[in-house]
């Protein structure tokens, strides 16, 4: 038994400047993609960081579902099971955490699918040069396969000890440039591409080590946080992938989104077969970097 | 099936109150409603200065700690609920609440996050972490909320022109923070019966929490009229019938010897009340609530109800609780725990 893929969707369309758009027109196509009916999503958890107007309440994933239109009302003997949406945020890791708490409820309650959302955009919704992610969306659908050889197994977290060298997103009451539901600031250190190269290098390095990974006869989805990222990983890791999904060139940072999208992508170009071993490294703000081995 | 049960719980009271009377008598020009009266609410908790989310919400942990038999370094997650994440007077994205609540707390191995599900944060914890136990993921963990909820009160205070100002309800909140660590359950008398919650968007752009449209404060605007209707108010004891009719049980049959509703007001738990007598066709159990004196602190709302009742000793031996949350989204549910050996120090 483990949870697997069904299907994936991704926004990258310019014209969408809101956050909670992207997220639903990715988790659209993600359906489409899939196949299936809206009534058998029970679970839905957004990732996503950076949301419109700088709204705290409710959760977005509660405008996410309604725009994908899951189930969103309940009546007295309705046949359907009862879905249930959240918002879980650990910067570009939460689609990691994401899919390790639908493992857990796929196992612990009897629900048919998960689906996993992100969109990060500027409060604003206008494209602000200070912002140094991409206006994207993803959506994953996760099911519980009856194989047991296949899924997401082997679940790793690491965090650096302090944040020194953190990325630091937040909203500032005390500088009144702009309207506060316009408002946002986000500093990136000098140090943090070397930081975080290393950090996340480190990380899946005790990942691959403590699973005996082979690591001739594994693909990598590294973070996306800047051109080249994926390759600089992969030769520290000494991983022998001829394909390393570089989404910067023509995406930019997805941030939130870039696991999926990465996945998306090449998933697009068959690049993923039967019984491939897949490394899924995330990492961002805190320093924080999560791994995870998926069985295709 | 494992069960989990809560094996301990913590909170952050703040010293500061602020009465229903010192409130109104701060708003210019004075309004024309009596707000005690309507909410039932005679003070609220107030941070002082110096608190943010993330102080109450360590406050809360290290509480909790303080009641377990776990230490920081035990916890194998931490899962922080709050619905704004101030530390001082920046709200954070990222990093997450949680990271520098494991930082601070020195619980080295514990995976984190942060949940964000409006008022149902601490519950929406809790579903994680009670499927995570049950499905062998971790032994145990530490959901936490710290909520700085004054702050739409503030806001409320300037703004808010009549009762049916979209703001009204924002001048019956309060700050508090909360903690809870479940882990497996020994017996049947520390144990979560059965826990199940539901997102129904269609009406969730009925409350919403953002930047103030007028001054650079959080606002929390809310159509309670349309969202308090008796249609979905009904949602939490349909859903509930729905379950127990698959579960083979009755509301009659469980004997519950308390609940706990969301402390939103005097009246709109009473309306619960009687919905749920209706629904069920049952007498409701014993209400416990603190929302005369604390206000409506958020998502830490229920564990502060739990937390003051023991504090008091006035929860009985082998008491079967059940707890009901309802927050923007609209989210609601059902939580049903026996308790027996948590105590508060």
């Amino acid at each position: 038994m483990g949870t697997i893929i069904k299907a994936t969707g991704i926004s990258t369309n310019k014209n969408i400047k809101s956050s909670n758009e992207h997220a639903i027109a990715a988790g659209l196509q993600c359906v489409e993609n899939a196949g299936i009916d809206t009534k058998d999503i029970d679970l839905i958890i957004n990732v996503g960081i950076y949301r419109d107007q700088n709204m705290v309440e409710p959760a977005m994933a509660a405008f996410i579902q309604k725009g994908i239109g899951v189930k969103n009302d309940y009546v007295r003997n309705q046949p359907d099971k009862a879905a249930l949406s959240l918002d879980m945020m650990n910067s570009s890791c939460g689609i990691i955490n994401a899919i390790q708490t639908a493992d857990a409820i796929f196992k612990a309650r009897q629900i048919k699918y998960a689906m996993i959302v992100s969109s990060d955009a500027h409060p604003s919704n206008k494209t602000n040069e200070n912002f140094p992610f991409s206006s994207i969306g993803a959506a994953m659908l996760l099911e519980y396969s009856q194989d047991d050889q296949k899924g997401f197994k082997n679940f790793s977290f690491q965090n650096s000890e302090n944040s020194d060298y953190s990325v630091r997103g937040y909203l500032d009451f005390n500088n009144l440039d702009e309207p506060a539901a316009d408002r946002l600031a986000v500093c990136v250190p000098d140090e943090y591409n070397a930081k975080i190269l290393e950090f996340a290098s480190d990380s899946a390095e005790k990942h691959l080590t403590s699973l005996e990974t082979d690591r001739k006869n594994v693909k990598l989805i590294p973070p996306q946080i800047y051109k080249g990222f994926g390759k600089k990983m992969a030769e520290s890791l000494a991983i022998k992938d001829d394909f390393i999904p570089d989404l910067y060139p023509e995406y930019g940072n997805a941030h939130s989104s870039a696991l999926t999208m990465a996945y998306h992508l090449a998933s697009d170009k068959g690049f993923y077969n039967k019984n491939d071993q897949v490394i899924f490294v995330a990492a961002g703000a805190g320093l924080s970097a999560a791994c995870a081995t998926y069985t295709c | 099936m494992i069960k989990t049960r809560f094996e301990s719980i913590g909170v952050h009271l703040p010293d500061k109150i602020v009465s229903t009377d010192e409130l109104i008598g701060q708003m210019v020009p004075p309004p024309q409603f009596d707000l005690e009266a309507i909410t039932g609410i005679k003070n609220r908790l107030w941070k002082e200065d110096k608190d943010d989310s993330y102080s109450m919400a360590i406050d809360a942990a290290q509480s909790c700690l303080e009641n377990s038999k776990y230490e920081a370094a035990d916890l194998d997650i931490i899962i922080s609920c709050s619905i704004a994440r101030f530390v001082g007077d920046c709200n954070y994205y990222e990093p997450a609440m949680s990271l520098f609540l494991k930082q601070k707390l020195g619980a080295e191995k514990a995976i984190f996050f942060d949940v964000s599900n409006a008022c149902a944060g601490i519950f929406t914890g809790l579903y994680i972490l009670d499927s995570m136990i049950k499905a062998g993921i971790v032994k145990n963990g530490l959901v936490v909320s710290g909520e700085h909820t004054s702050c739409v009160a503030e806001t409320a205070m300037l703004e808010v022109k009549d009762i049916y100002d979209p703001q009204f309800g924002s001048l019956t909140v309060g700050d508090a923070g909360a903690a809870v660590i479940l882990d497996q359950s020994a017996d049947d008398n520390d144990v979560i019966d059965y826990f199940e919650l539901l997102s129904t968007p269609e009406y969730s752009d009925l409350a919403i929490g953002k930047p103030s449209n007028l001054s650079n404060k959080y606002a929390m605007y809310a159509s309670n009229s349309k969202m308090h209707t008796e249609e979905r108010l009904n949602i939490w004891p349909n859903f509930q019938l729905d379950i127990f009719e698959k579960m083979g049980k009755t509301f009659e049959s469980e004997n519950f010897d308390y609940i706990i509703h969301h402390q939103v007001g005097l009246k709109f738990i009473d309306r619960l009340l009687k919905i749920g007598t209706e629904a069920f066709s049952a007498e409701m159990p014993e209400s416990l609530q603190v929302l005369d004196e604390c206000g409506n602190t958020a998502t830490t709302s229920h564990v502060l109800v739990l937390y003051q009742f023991l504090k008091e000793k006035k929860i009985k031996e082998k008491a079967k609780i059940l707890i009901v949350p309802a927050a923007s989204g609209f989210v609601t549910g059902f939580l049903s725990v026996k308790i027996n050996s948590l105590v508060v120090n």
